[in-house]
């Protein structure tokens, strides 16, 4: 170790030339003649679809970051592969500290069981163990306001309750790496001013959270860094207000 | 690779309570919706049971059975486990898409958590088994402490299976298909309503050694000399039988690691 490292703080998350190819084929999987063709050694033809190409960034710890583009630019590929969900094709990823991802809130929930049940399952899924659940969950309750609900199944819950749930126990499995997708959708003006507040607490307690949103509105309140996407390349890359003026200067 | 292993067991380690959970989700969903519950999965193999029990008596006596409707519950009990099991964990990567493309946790305890919850009928089942030997008033032995053992090569066998299935069928969708006709194959190559020393007698050697490839056999046999006979497990088919399924369950978790890389843009 070099003195040199001592005053800047860890990069959390390093990206170095990342590249991610969808093979675009007509059905999803494998068909019978696709199978025949490997088998005789015939080269199958696919439609390559780069969703993102040579991708260089790092993040460091504690930094508060928005992904900015239009639809299709790459964003949530980006989030799912700082996630760990989705692999690159090309590059490597480096990530330290525990990811709490919103990719999509709630999706760890099944219709048949009760509120009370999924929130198990969801934090579990998450990396919790019973008890750290156990501690954690009249403050998931109490957060997502579905105190009466608690013990419904699922199916029953409206898609903004679900989607309160979801969020209240991403919330609370205390990670130090968030990833939002859109998340500030959730519910109506009061909950997403109470997100909202979370998320400044996040901040203040020095995790590191990026942001993937079309309401630049939000994004000027707690975010300092930005990076533009565009056909799946880095345009602009720097404070918020210059990405964020470079990039509805071209929009218009 | 040995990192990776490691790296692997601690990251299943961690989610132990989430395999758990699973566990428990897929016993509730399935008996929620269900008026008599854990009850079918008694009534199964009573039903097989009758029905073989009926044909190999009266219609084509078998010889070579000890105590006969228990040597042919053995052998259901074993197949069951596999038939029970696979179909279920073949389906589990892609009918939990959501979880795959949005959370970040192994992949590994989808198939392996409907294994486990299956194997938990499959245990009703062996309870069955206990009825049976009392009814029979089979003497009960020392020997019956090499039960669990011989359930748990099966159960390794599963896992191993189980996750190969689940992997497959994300890249290739009719693999359900291929392992429904892969079990009723299965069911007519396990000794289930015949015995291993007869099959020994009647087949050349190759085919006999091609033949315990299949750790049912080897198991079944070893499940039926154990619990009828009073006798140590065959220990050429029984160590074939465990080396056949630690391989299986290896190679399990070697495939789904490389291929759960392309789960999340596939399924």
């Amino acid at each position: 170790m070099t003195s040199v490292t001592g005053n800047a703080p860890p990069a959390a998350i390093v990206l170095d030339q990342v590249g991610k190819c969808y093979r675009l084929r007509k059905h999803k999987t494998f068909l019978m003649h696709e199978l025949l063709a490997r088998v005789r050694g015939i080269p199958i033809a696919h439609d390559e679809f780069w969703a993102l190409r040579d991708v260089s960034f790092s993040i460091a710890a504690g930094e508060s970051l928005a992904f900015v583009g239009k639809n299709g630019a790459g964003k949530s590929t980006l989030l799912g592969l700082i996630a760990g969900t989705v692999y690159p094709t090309l590059g490597t990823v480096r990530v330290s500290g525990r990811i709490g991802a919103l990719l999509e809130l709630g999706s760890g929930f099944h219709p048949d069981l009760t509120g009370r049940e999924n929130i198990y399952m969801n934090a579990s899924l998450l990396g919790l163990r019973k008890n750290e659940v156990d501690a954690r969950f009249d403050r998931i309750v109490e957060f997502s306001e579905l105190q009466e609900f608690i013990d419904v199944p699922l199916r029953n819950y409206s898609s903004g309750m679900a989607m309160r749930l979801g969020f209240s126990v991403a919330i609370h499995t205390d990670p130090d790496i968030m990833l939002m997708d859109e998340v500030f959708a959730v519910g109506d003006q009061e909950f997403q001013q109470k997100c909202l507040a979370r998320v400044a607490e996040f901040k203040a307690q020095g995790k590191t959270m990026i942001f993937v949103s079309h309401g630049l509105e939000v994004l000027r309140g707690v975010c300092e860094r930005a990076i533009w996407l565009e056909h799946g390349k880095v345009l602009a890359d720097g404070p918020l207000e210059d990405v964020l003026a470079q990039y509805s200067s071209h929009a218009h | 690779m040995i990192d990776n292993i490691g790296k692997l067991g601690a990251d299943i380690w961690m989610h132990r309570y989430a395999l758990r959970n699973l566990i428990m989700k897929d016993f509730r969903i399935r008996y929620r919706n269900m008026s008599l519950g854990v009850l079918w999965s008694v009534l199964n193999p009573l039903v097989m049971l009758g029905i073989l029990v009926v044909v190999f008596t009266y219609i084509y006596p078998q010889q070579g059975h000890v105590f006969f409707p228990i040597s042919v519950l053995l052998g259901i009990v074993s197949y069951n486990l596999l038939a029970l099991c696979i179909p279920a964990a073949t389906g589990s990567v892609v009918d939990n898409a959501p979880l795959v493309k949005k959370v970040i946790f192994p992949r590994h305890i989808l198939p392996i958590s409907v294994v486990l919850s299956q194997s938990i009928q499959g245990l009703t089942q062996l309870g069955l088994v206990a009825v049976f030997v009392l009814i029979f008033q089979v003497p009960i032995t020392v020997k019956f402490l090499l039960i669990p053992v011989i359930y748990g090569v099966l159960l390794m066998f599963v896992v191993g299976v189980g996750l190969l299935c689940s992997a497959f069928n994300v890249v290739f969708r009719d693999m359900r298909y291929l392992v429904e006709s892969a079990l009723t194959v299965m069911f007519w190559l396990s000794p289930v309503f015949y015995t291993l020393p007869i099959v020994h007698k009647s087949f050349p050697r190759w085919l006999f050694a091609l033949y315990l490839l299949n750790p049912l056999a080897g198991c079944i046999d070893a499940l039926r000399r154990v619990v009828l006979e009073n006798k140590l497990p065959d220990i050429p088919s029984f160590s074939v039988a465990v080396v056949v399924s630690l391989v299986t369950l290896i190679t399990g978790f070697a495939v789904f690691g490389r291929l759960q890389r392309q789960f999340a843009d596939l399924v």
